[in-house]
């Protein structure tokens, strides 16, 4: 009996929030250019052309190609795909796994509380991408096995988002009416804790979109994460190092668009922030 | 301050460093499975594999594995590189402190400059300093490093212009100019990022201060504007960011790896990369472990530092 | 919306006219036709609508209001500190004759601090917890008089020993958060009054304190008061504070000032209906015996948006007729004495629109026994840290509550008193099932005695209401789930007859049944509450335990929450246990009383036994510090010495002899005193004897002495 009730403040509050109608807005260009940019390729992203090797944009080639000759922006489209994608996916698994022990933790209390944080601190006391490399040491390198580095490297913060959520909801007035009226264990999990813990995670979730991008973008660059022949950004930074003095659209598309698609989960989860806390509105 | 919150805080990050360490073995070590598997490729033979795996003692149980190897680590004996042959220890310490040369003028830069930002553009909210702060703060953390230096090096280090060479270093033994002149788009890329977290922190937390209730009292005593903002508003805006600079080390340790690949830089970052590449254990045991020490190390001094500041938490 | 004040706040660039004739003339501050707009996100709020306001030097008044009334806004526009999102559109605030509003930012910093100091409401987050208290005093010497660091550190010293700080030395060196609230707000009230300011504004100073700390506050602010001859204007909702400090009030409602005059004419003749019902609304110790219902407002405060034609109260007003729709009001009336109701003369005889059921009969004394017999009730909590188990360290044990024992019978109501810390919320929490316990509790006969015994039929029968209207409903649910949820729990409706059942229930609470649809951060406080209230009654419970219920809410509010709590019980039965600190309020609604005091049950008798003594010394004291809305009694001080004692070391023996005024001697501190019955239904727990007790005198006396003198 819980309906989102965030659906409704949503709309008219997005008008107060340039910035979160900003990001609604790119996020949605963002995900259009994942869904068919592939289709909206001129070329094939793998199809070397090469007597237009490191052109700049040129009829044809309309951003430029790169030292072999594969035109840029049909990589760049091609690309969306393991970069997007690659956020969302690695930030749902975090918020997942980060939203299951958190509100077990924050819920049991006592030892068992105690026990999980300190691991969780633990785990944060790696630094995020030191912990992700660490984890493709074990897993191998690959898109897969970033998706899952990043997935883990997110979950002790979303844990710890979760429990702080849990605490806080757990000392309200409501939880202590259900409890007195006797209602049981799974009730209050589900219906009285859960849906006000979620919207703490969506927000979290949605900011922290951005870092996986971006987090991601780093891993392919230092050749841990996707691999050749892919048109991941980061590993077209990478691979096109050698060649950016000679033409720097190699690096400088890719670049952006990795700047472009951060800024747009940032305005967004900033934008998300703003209209779900009730603190703004204040 | 009281011993007691010295000795608790000493011993959390103890435990969390035992913690860190059990992580970075369990993850290099027992999670592959067979780790001999891992370094010599699928295709060893199986004579090969065995004598790798009892050069290694991989044949113990796991329990033994780490208690020697922690044993290792705590007494100085890092092991030898897979790769290179070279002792661990002196490699990674040399490398330590090169990353040093990076880290610590990109802290002092920042805190030099952001700080003073932040709190500059708290005051005058919705000003044009203000927004611009917003804006291009914003971008710079929506930015990967690596994308950063790529473009630093693209605009300012082309072989043409001559002004900063495109990776690389030199030691400052031979000629400090020419040195400084290597660390300078390093050192830029990294406060980036840094500047804008803090400034943006800065700023956050004096909107707070200035909004709070003590600082209305302050106003209405009639306290001459400079005794406000310094001695009641900018004291309490600066302890929580103390924390955010502690927490930003890590994001240093992330950039660090980064950035020291964008410009070949040999610091403890690339020796890191360059050994996760070439599945050298015991160059990324001791790598990671150093990492997390320097995390947990500046975290410790933030909370002390933040402890001696604030008076409440001194009597917990 | 409090701004940061740091930025030139808004002025105007035009000097103020001269100043008017009439009363007005020689004032100290006199506010004149102010205007004061918020601008928000839905347009313009018109928060002051033509406020005009004079206070003369050495004298007190008293600037009365609910929340929402503007009152705030109207000190805070006296020392130009308004939100940023403020704008004075119209008006003067003139002080020592200079122009306020045009004053530029330089001579407003000699102003403030120097001539008009000013008292918070939260003495908690008013001062700047990373300072010494004694450095947030001392400031004020040195910046405003140049002092050297030395006679800075003496003046403070001499302050904190005028504002009766305990050992003022060491005082200096503490920190906020080592002191408690009431230390606070004298070090706050200090620092308003040390450089010898011609004015000091106060607002809600006490609102946030222990009754017993208010009263001594209260008598603090009177006392410097009269010893300086500074002038005050003391803001508050509290009726019965501002009879006892302030020689002239004025009412403000919705922005506009509807009455003014000397005290004690507006107690005793109102004539502005909004002034009647408030002074009406309030319980009067002297007019206890008849256990009225209180008259309760009707509708809720105007939107600010669009503030009304007319008469701001027309709405809400049982004397309204079409001409209150179309004249514009202004305060009207020869004399010091004014009101702004264009029908006052006409309806001064008319008398206010009682309740129905005026009078309620006492419950029988069922032949059955008891509803709840609590027997001997515990709970203490337990905070033992990793260390401690593991150094085998015993754990600190607070004892919230230590053997408490009482019954509630059918049908009645049963008020528990007790100031913070007293641990009245924790047993309210221990007979719901919340807190573990020891000892018992016996429902109808049928005795638990663990958590874990209480079954349905208990659950069903016991329940609770919480006090914060925001924290009792889930933000996620409907009103119409949050209601129909306890139906289904019991299983006391299929799914098809909730909807109907809750409909049933919202109009029993007073709401439209078509609020079933809507989410709790769309109704106001009082609304919520109500949705609590329906929430416990939809499974028709036999005891409804209401923790402090109406501590949040306005004096209106609260009226009609308390009147709809008697209509349930007539129509149901049920019994209460309506726990509350304010025991005025108490004693005004229950049939019998049970004081608290560190966990333990002082005294506890009928209501109507607390109008003459004999009194337990803690109950004498409580009721001494209740603030009487009557000019014409002054309350006998009785002062408690010392602070709370903490409830992690309880005193031995009688838990209040560290404060008592009566103490006895060594027995006090060696034997706790069991409760006796010393008058037929009246139990004290004291060593004194119930005739010594008896001869104490009364509370409350006529007065004859003039308030505020200067």
């Amino acid at each position: 009996m819980c309906r989102p009730v965030w659906v409704r403040r949503f709309v008219s509050r997005l008008r107060h929030s340039p910035q979160g109608a900003l990001g609604v807005l790119l996020v949605a260009l963002v995900l259009t250019a994942t869904a068919v940019g592939p289709a909206l390729a001129p070329h094939n992203p793998e199809t070397f052309h090469p007597q237009h090797r490191l052109q700049g944009p040129m009829q044809g080639f309309w951003l430029g190609t790169d030292q072999f000759g594969r035109d840029l922006l049909s990589r760049i489209l091609w690309g969306t795909r393991p970069t997007v994608l690659f956020g969302v996916a690695a930030t749902l698994l975090g918020t997942l796994l980060g939203t299951v022990v958190g509100v077990l933790s924050g819920y049991a209390g006592g030892w068992l509380d105690d026990l999980i944080m300190r691991v969780m601190d633990g785990m944060l006391a790696v630094p995020g991408l030191l912990f992700a490399l660490l984890i493709i040491t074990a897993l191998g390198t690959g898109t897969l096995s970033a998706l899952v580095a990043v997935g883990m490297a997110f979950t002790p913060g979303m844990a710890r988002v979760a429990r702080s959520a849990t605490l806080a909801v757990r000392t309200q007035d409501y939880v202590k009416a259900a409890v007195a009226r006797g209602e049981r264990i799974t009730y209050l999990v589900f219906r009285e804790i859960l849906p006000n813990v979620l919207a703490a995670m969506v927000v979290e979730g949605s900011i922290r979109i951005a870092f996986a991008v971006m987090l991601g973008a780093s891993l392919s660059f230092l050749g841990v994460g996707a691999q050749p022949p892919s048109s991941d950004w980061g590993l077209m930074v990478s691979e096109g190092r050698a060649y950016m003095f000679r033409n720097p659209w190699v690096v400088v598309w890719p670049g952006l668009s990795i700047a472009v698609v951060s800024i747009a989960f940032n305005l967004f989860g900033d934008g998300l922030r703003d209209i779900l806390n009730p603190r703004v509105t204040g | 301050m009281s011993l007691r919150y010295l000795t608790r805080r000493l011993g959390l990050a103890l435990v969390t460093l035992f913690v860190v360490s059990v992580v970075v073995f369990g993850v290099t070590q027992v999670l592959p499975g067979n780790a001999a598997v891992m370094i010599l490729g699928e295709f060893a033979t199986e004579e090969q594999l065995s004598h790798l795996e009892r050069q290694l003692g991989l044949d113990r149980p796991t329990y033994a594995q780490y208690a020697g190897w922690l044993g290792g680590i705590l007494s100085g004996q890092w092991g030898i590189s897979l790769r290179t042959g070279q002792p661990v220890s002196s490699l990674v310490l040399q490398a330590l402190g090169r990353s040093l040369l990076l880290a610590l003028p990109t802290l002092l830069v920042v805190s030099l400059v952001a700080i003073p930002l932040g709190a500059a553009a708290a005051l005058r909210r919705g000003s044009r300093l203000d927004l611009s702060l917003g804006v291009i703060s914003y971008l710079g953390v929506s930015v990967p490093e690596f994308v950063t230096g790529t473009i630093f090096l693209v605009l300012l280090a082309r072989p043409e212009l001559g002004w900063f060479p495109a990776g690389g270093y030199q030691p400052f033994t031979h000629d400090a100019l020419e040195a400084m002149r290597y660390l300078v788009l390093p050192v830029a890329t990294l406060a980036v990022v840094l500047m804008a977290h803090i400034s943006r922190q800065t700023r956050s937390e004096m909107v707070d201060v200035l909004q709070t209730e003590y600082v209305r009292t302050a106003v209405i005593k009639g306290l001459p504007r400079r005794v406000i903002l310094i001695k009641h508003a900018l004291r309490n805006a600066l302890l929580p960011t103390i924390t955010v600079i502690a927490l930003d080390v890590g994001y240093l340790i992330g950039g660090i790896l980064v950035v020291e690949e964008v410009f070949a830089y040999p610091g403890l970052g690339r020796l890191l990369v360059f050994a996760i590449q070439n599945r050298d254990l015991p160059l990324i045991q001791a790598g990671a472990l150093l990492m997390a020490t320097v995390y947990a190390a500046a975290n410790l001094a933030a909370d002390l530092l933040y402890a001696y500041l604030n008076p409440r938490i001194l009597y917990v | 919306m409090r701004a940061m004040g740091i930025r030139p706040t808004h002025t105007r660039a035009t000097p103020a006219a001269s100043i008017d004739a009439g009363d007005a003339q020689g004032s100290l501050l006199h506010i004149r036709d102010l205007h004061v707009d918020y601008i928000t996100a839905h347009g313009p709020l018109h928060a002051v609508r033509g406020v005009t306001l004079h206070i003369h030097r050495g004298e007190v008044v008293g600037l009365v209001g609910e929340s929402g009334s503007g009152k705030s806004t109207v000190a805070y526009a006296v020392v130009r500190y308004l939100s940023p999102n403020a704008r004075v559109v119209r008006g003067a605030i003139l002080f020592e004759g200079m122009d306020m509003l045009g004053l530029p930012e330089a001579d407003l910093h000699r102003l403030r601090g120097r001539r008009i100091g000013m008292v918070y409401q939260d003495p908690n987050t008013s001062l700047n917890p990373a300072l010494p208290l004694g450095e947030q005093v001392a400031e004020m010497f040195r910046y405003h008089l140049a002092a050297s660091r030395e006679a800075a550190v003496r003046a403070t010293i001499e302050l904190f020993e005028r504002v009766n700080l305990p050992d003022p030395v060491f005082m200096m060196r503490k920190f906020p958060h080592e002191v408690s609230g009431g230390e606070k707000q004298r070090v706050l009230i200090a620092i308003a009054f040390s450089l010898g300011p011609s004015l000091v504004i106060l607002d809600e100073p006490t609102t946030a304190l222990d009754a017993t700390t208010a009263a001594e506050i209260l008598e603090l602010i009177r006392e410097l008061q009269a010893e300086t001859g500074i002038a005050a204007l003391y803001i508050t909702h509290d009726l019965g504070i501002v009879a006892q400090v302030a020689r002239r009030l004025a009412v403000i409602y919705a922005g506009e000032i509807v009455e003014e005059g000397p005290a004690d004419t507006v107690f005793t003749g109102p004539r502005h209906p909004y002034t009647r019902m408030l002074v009406a609304s309030v319980p009067n110790p002297y007019r206890t015996g008849e256990r009225r219902r209180l008259p309760a407002f009707a509708g809720a405060p105007p939107n600010l948006h669009l503030p009304p034609a007319g008469c701001v109260f027309r709405f809400r007003c049982p004397f309204a007729q079409e001409v209150c729709a179309v004249e514009a009001t202004a305060l009207r009336g020869d004399g010091p004495h004014r009101d702004a109701c264009i029908r006052s003369d006409k309806i001064l005889s008319e008398p206010l629109p009682q309740p129905v059921c005026s009078v309620r009969a006492m419950p029988q004394r069922a032949q059955e026994g008891a509803l709840l017999e609590v027997s001997d009730l515990t709970v203490h909590y337990r905070r033992s840290s990793f260390l401690d188990q593991v150094l085998h360290r015993p754990a600190e044990t607070v004892f919230a509550v230590d053997g408490v024992t009482f019954a509630v019978q059918r049908g009645e109501t049963l008020g528990l008193v007790g100031e913070s810390g007293c641990g009245k919320s924790s047993l309210a929490r221990a007979l719901v099932g919340l807190e573990p316990f020891t000892g018992s509790v016996a429902l109808a006969g049928r005795l638990i005695t663990r958590v874990q015994e209480m079954g349905t039929d208990y659950r069903q029968a016991v329940q609770i209401i919480f006090q914060h209207p925001d924290s009792s409903l889930n933000p996620r649910q409907t009103v119409g789930a949050i209601i129909g949820r306890p139906l289904r729990l019991y299983d006391l409706a299929s799914r098809a007859s909730v909807a109907h059942r809750v409909a049933e229930m919202l109009e029993r609470v007073n709401l439209p049944p078509a609020y079933a649809g809507r989410y709790p951060h769309q109704l106001s406080g009082g609304e919520k509450q109500r949705v609590a209230i329906a929430r416990a009654f939809v499974v028709r419970p036999r005891l409804v335990i209401c923790d402090e219920i109406t501590s949040g809410l306005d004096v209106s509010v609260q009226a009609s929450i308390v009147n709809l709590l008697a209509d349930l019980q007539d129509a149901e039965g049920t019994a209460y246990l309506f726990i509350s600190h304010d025991l005025n309020l108490v004693r005004h609604i229950a049939d019998r009383v049970a004081v608290m005091y560190l966990g333990r049950i002082v005294e506890l008798c009928r209501a109507t036994d607390l109008l003459q003594p004999p009194y337990h010394p803690y109950t004498e004291a409580l009721l001494s510090a209740v603030p009487v809305p009557d000019p014409g009694l002054r309350a006998r001080r009785v002062r408690l010495s010392g602070a709370l004692p903490s409830a992690k070391n309880p005193p031995a023996g009688c838990r209040f002899h560290t404060r008592c005024p009566r103490k006895l001697g060594p027995i006090c501190e060696v034997q706790v005193p069991p409760l006796v019955e010393v008058r037929p239904g009246h139990w004290i727990a004291c060593h004194i004897g119930a005739d010594t007790l008896a001869q104490a005198p009364p509370i409350w006396e006529p007065v004859h002495e003039e308030l505020g003198s200067g």
